[in-house]
């Protein structure tokens, strides 16, 4: 006799607020938010409020801690408490602007969580993913960092690091010597000075290119570099400017000290940042995926992030990676998928290598927006075409013209150049399809985590009183319950499926690796009852499992994956 | 007569000062008493008199506090005056970092003591007391040495930390058991067909691996005391987990080891030392007493300074200094105990030197002395040792762990009495029917004798009293002022290291964590700095007069004066009055 009874969990089964309606476009949206424009640290968590007020039994916003500077690191959770606990179910990771001045990961990590919440009840992927997953969304690792790139005047590449003072040049005072406004125009642009012995000459077709002269030729014009003053009179230029260090270099998986890596840090996790994260990411072991929002280049990145620690990806994790990474360049046009060490540089103590590598979990850096994007892939980026597009689809917005400024160092200067939110970012225009595809790009990295069920509970007589009961465990997901990385290393709790009954007696059991031979079952030494399986249930797979039992009556199955989601069966012993 | 041959108070008055303390902390003998190792209160109370003693040279703060809520306790001992702690050249001790080595406390404590009492009557404790500043911090992992102190008495290296040995999803489920209720963990062996030990041919209370090629076949198993707590068929499998914060340093971090901790820095006590450490730039030496050894014998070889990875082995440039101090050290202590490497991944020592860039100076203070033994003592025959059930081949000496093992029981039986090791005796198991239980008394291997501590401390504290004379030490040499004609002055001044060590270890400019020496020229209002820079950093001067010479010309008016200051982090700092004067008006 064959009894074929699987219950899921009924704190599992989805239950929307609303039916999925037709899928259109429909306006007003319940909270509109532009995504043609830039959001400083207030703003944007200001925009976060917004979305919880209108959301309340979705979402929960809750500051994990503190900066440096004392701004609060909000993460909103996105679940829905109705179809079960939280920690039941398998969560996304979103974060973004890890770097101060990479900012348009918070607008991408914003518009994730808007866009689930605005088409939850109306289209039913994102309904199945708000309600049988869980989204945590930090929308700044740097809040310091992205303040000061909003309030000060920056250029595109200052800002990286956060505001706590480092010593830079080692004269014992920290941050003493940055860069400075000297124009106080708001914008840090490049000093140039007229010479006779310059090095650069001003190109004939447009004199705000500078172009370096051959060898031994003379030009009439030397760069003085970003603008700014020697602060401390050290005979030296901008060379200790705020901060000096590189939060995404502070995780605990292959840290090396800032000797070796640049910007490390005095030791693993020794930034409030970067502590409070880690803790909240210890804290939440159904973390199942993780995405970190950077600028720029078109990037959707893993590790390893050093060559040497290519050991430790597992081939059956790689190729899940490669999977959603094909996916990922399907969906962002002009974005590639890399592996850090071998297609960018060498990053040691780096965010996802330590969610990957310390933690189990399937994590993917991407870097938002390319600069091919300004030209749709046409044509090239050199210094005349950048200019070009300034003029022509920017009406000059995004170049400061040269002029002349006063200088305590180097007398009459001339400083021009770039803005900061250019290069880097895309201009508002393009920002919210950028949101878009990453975002979109989350969701399918979301919706291939692990969820297990339990399809069928069979039970045979096989003696007197005596039953053989299999269950079959499916991963649904593309990503295993327990990661090749998770199971070889221990990381996390393993997957446990207990059998228990009233009426029951487990005589043994055990995994069964042959379906049409039961007594092909591994037999466990220990607790036949409770199967510890480190390496839980793999990619797509179905799992079986098989006990001897003696007794009669209810039996319950019970599978309980950390990352993968808790699933339940019954079947009945006559 | 040199410094080092001269008596150092004399060790008469200095036990005068150690030995009632170390009886009075005495509480009888037994098997499970704390012996003259002081728990928690009364490790506290020795600090606070401490403070007490030092009539305001010695203060006590805490550098952090452990998941337990105990604070890790630091003092700070120097002579105020010449200068605030923070502007000398400073030596660490840290002890106390594994819960198996109670003996470095003891000593830390007992030093400090030492150190109070020999003020006014030895130069060179003066000199340490007056010029350098001296940090201890006796107990670096309270939470382990709890262990030493709570029943049953059981060997703990780390803080407790929960941990899921046995990975079945539940944590601390199935710790050792003391089944005889004599209050302590031992061994136990069990006669077991699948047993993969035999008793030792010389001394059968030695259970060694059974070599098949030699003819022997198992006979016991060998566990923890204990019995299976949570019915998984396993005995103590999954005791009262552990971080060891020794292990969880971020230089060669034991990744993913069990005892480790779950990440490199995770916990409270590492981080509470690495922030003590990166708060007091003016480390100059670091000393560690613990499982670690680098002065009874220093590092032989090194690795050259060039390169671009991270640095793991001791750098050649460094290996002068360390073994100086390390001659000094077997110099003074006659010391010979030896310990695990002191550049061991994930140990406080390792990051000491490798990324703080301090020398490390590693001491395991003790081990028990096998070749001095009373004469005519044959290893005892123990009662409980049964005779082994293959006669063994095994030629006396051929493994080298076993001579070792026969060593210390020749130790415990000529100079404990057989105290140390408590023979094996049989006791009803409740799964296995008759058990032997037996072994080493935990802590009786790394913790000597309470006769045994106060010299070994008066050693240390002479040995801390000359590791002062050599901190670097920085000073303006000399500084000449000419009249250049009408206002103009030429400054020609050199600064120098009179220490002995440098203003920084090859590691310490390797790792860039130390700072170069920082000249600067303060001028008067109105002066003008014509030629010469206004602020010099100067990677490296050595020790013994290492100098390096700066020059300037300045406009001032004569009789107005200025200053030159130079300043580090490790060797301290100094200034000097720059005077312009004898300039006439063109």
């Amino acid at each position: 006799m064959r009894a074929r009874l699987p219950i899921l969990l009924g704190l599992l089964l989805p239950a929307p607020l609303a039916p999925p309606g037709p899928a259109q476009a429909r306006n007003p949206h319940k909270v509109e938010i532009a995504f043609n424009r830039f959001y400083d640290y207030d703003e944007l968590v200001g925009q976060f409020r917004r979305l919880h007020e209108a959301y309340p039994d979705l979402t929960r916003l809750e500051a994990i801690g503190r900066s440096y500077e004392g701004r609060d690191l909000w993460v909103l959770t996105i679940a829905n408490r109705r179809t079960g606990p939280e920690k039941e179910k398998g969560a996304m990771w979103i974060d973004g602007n890890v770097h101060g001045n990479e900012v348009q990961g918070g607008e991408a990590a914003l518009y994730a969580a808007w866009y689930l919440l605005d088409n939850y009840g109306r289209l039913e992927k994102a309904t199945e993913l708000v309600d049988e997953r869980v989204f945590y969304v930090l929308p700044s690792q740097n809040p310091d960092g992205r303040a000061w790139w909003f309030a000060a005047a920056n250029h595109p590449h200052s800002s990286r690091s956060g505001k706590r003072p480092v010593d830079d040049d080692r004269d014992g005072v920290a941050d003493e010597d940055g860069p400075d406004d000297l124009d106080g125009d708001g914008n840090l642009c490049q000093m140039r000075k007229r010479v006779p012995d310059g090095t650069h000459r001003l190109d004939p077709d447009d004199p705000r290119v500078m172009v370096p002269v051959e060898p031994g030729k003379t030009g009439d014009w030397i760069l003085l570099g970003s603008e700014g003053i020697d602060n401390d009179g050290d005979g030296k230029v901008n060379e200790d400017g705020p901060g000096g260090y590189d939060l995404n270099r502070n995780w605990p998986s292959d840290w090396l000290p800032h000797y070796v890596q640049f910007g490390a840090g005095e030791y693993p996790l020794s930034h409030p940042e970067s502590r409070a994260i880690a803790d909240f990411l210890l804290a939440h072991p159904n973390v199942a995926a993780v995405q970190s929002f950077h600028n720029n280049g078109g990037m959707i990145l893993r590790g390893p992030g050093a060559q040497e620690r290519g050991d430790a990806y597992p081939a059956a994790d790689q190729r899940v990676y490669d999977r959603i990474g094909a996916d990922g360049e399907f969906m962002l046009p002009f974005y590639r998928y890399m592996v850090i060490w071998r297609d960018l540089y060498t990053v040691h103590g780096g965010f996802v290598n330590w969610t990957y590598e310390g933690l189990g979990i399937f994590s993917f850096t991407n870097e938002l927006w390319n600069e091919s994007q300004y030209t749709g892939g046409k044509g090239d980026l050199d210094p005349k075409a950048r200019l070009k597009w300034n003029d022509l689809l920017m009406l000059g917005e995004e170049f400061v013209p040269w002029h002349e400024v006063d200088h305590p160092q180097f007398g009459r200067i001339e400083v021009g150049g770039f803005k900061k939110m250019t290069g880097r970012v895309p201009p508002p225009w393009m920002i919210e399809e950028m949101c878009h595809r990453n975002a979109a790009f989350c969701l399918k990295h979301a919706d291939s985590m692990p969820k297990v069920e339990i399809e069928a509970v069979e039970t045979e007589p096989i003696g007197e009183g005596t039953f053989g009961v299999t269950a079959v465990v499916r991963n649904l997901g593309l990503i295993p319950t327990r990661s090749g990385r998770a199971a070889g290393k221990r990381l996390g709790r393993p997957d446990l499926l207990t059998i228990a009954g009233p009426g029951i007696e487990v005589v043994g059991g055990g995994p069964l690796p042959e379906r049409f031979r039961p007594e092909s079952v591994s037999l466990v030494k220990d607790e036949p009852a409770r199967l510890v399986l480190e390496e839980g249930v793999g990619s797509h797979e179905r799992r079986r499992f098989r006990w001897i039992v003696r007794g009669r009556g209810e039996v319950s199955v019970v599978y309980d994956a950390e990352k993968g989601g808790v699933a339940a069966a019954r079947a009945t012993l006559p | 007569m040199s410094p080092s041959s001269r008596p150092f108070l004399g060790p008469a008055s200095l036990l005068a000062v150690l030995l009632p303390v170390a009886c009075a902390a005495l509480p009888g003998r037994g098997p499970t008493d704390t012996g003259p190792y002081r728990d928690e209160a009364a490790l506290e109370g020795a600090l606070r008199e401490l403070v007490e003693a030092g009539r305001g040279t010695v203060s006590l703060s805490s550098i952090g506090t452990t998941r337990g809520g105990r604070p890790i306790h630091l003092l700070e001992v120097g002579t105020p005056g010449s200068a605030p702690l923070a502007e000398r050249p400073g030596i660490l001790v840290v002890a106390g970092l594994e819960g198996t080595h109670l003996l470095g406390t003891e000593v830390a404590v007992e030093a400090v003591r030492g150190l109070l009492a020999a003020r006014g009557k030895e130069p060179s404790v003066d000199r340490l007391l007056a010029e350098a500043a001296l940090y201890v911090i006796p107990r670096a992992s309270p939470e382990a040495a709890l262990a030493r102190f709570g029943k049953p008495l059981v060997e703990r290296p780390g803080n407790g930390l929960p941990c899921d040995d046995d990975r079945d999803g539940r944590a601390d489920e199935d710790g050792p058991d003391d089944l005889d209720g004599d209050g302590m963990i031992l061994r136990m062996r069990i006669e077991d067909p699948a047993g993969t030990m035999v008793a030792d041919e010389e001394d059968p209370r030695i259970l060694h691996p059974a070599d098949p090629l030699r003819g022997e076949r198992g006979r016991w198993k060998v566990e923890a005391e204990g019995i299976d707590d949570d019915g998984d068929g396993q005995t103590n499998e999954d005791p009262p987990g552990d971080a060891r914060p020794d292990r969880n340093f971020p230089q060669g971090y034991p990744e993913h080891e069990a005892d480790a901790g779950p990440h490199s820095a995770s916990e409270p006590e590492t981080r509470a030392l690495l922030e003590f450490c990166l708060g007091h730039r003016n480390v100059a030496a670091v000393l560690v007493y613990g499982r670690h050894d680098n002065l009874a014998q220093p590092p032989e070889d090194g690795d050259a300074a060039e390169g671009r990875g991270i640095v793991t082995k001791f750098l050649k440039g460094d290996l002068p200094l360390l073994k100086e101090v390390a001659g000094r050290y077997r110099e003074i202590t006659g010391s010979k105990a030896k310990g695990e490497r002191a550049d061991a991944g994930g140990s406080f020592a390792a990051w000491a030197y490798f990324q703080f860039g301090a020398p490390v100076l590693a001491a395991s203070l003790w081990r028990p002395d096998f070749e001095n033994l009373p004469a005519a003592t044959a290893p005892a025959s123990a009662p409980g040792s049964a005779p082994a059930s293959v006669p063994s081949s095994r030629p006396a000496a051929k493994d080298e762990a076993i001579e070792e093992e026969r060593k210390r029981l020749r130790w415990n039986d000529a100079v404990l009495g057989g105290s140390g090791f408590v023979p094996w005796h049989p006791v009803a198991h409740p799964r296995l029917g008759t058990v032997d239980v037996g072994g080493w008394r935990p802590f009786v291997l790394n913790n000597p004798p309470a006769a045994e501590i106060p010299g070994l401390a008066e050693k240390q504290a002479r040995f801390l009293a000359a590791l002062g004379e050599f901190l670097p030490r920085v000073r303006v040499g000399q500084a000449r002022i000419e009249s250049r004609g009408g206002d103009l002055y030429a400054i020609e001044a050199s600064v120098e290291n009179v220490g002995r060590f440098p203003t920084a270890t090859e590691i310490g400019r390797r790792t860039a964590k130390v700072r170069p020496v920082r000249v600067r020229l303060e001028l008067p209002e109105g002066a003008a700095l014509l030629a010469g820079e206004r602020q010099t950093l100067i990677p490296l001067l050595q020790g013994g007069g290492g100098r390096s010479e700066l020059r300037w010309i300045v406009r001032a008016r004569s009789g107005s004066a200025g200053t030159l200051e130079v300043d580090t982090d490790r060797a301290g700092k100094d200034a000097r009055t720059l005077r312009f004067e004898g300039g006439a008006p063109r």
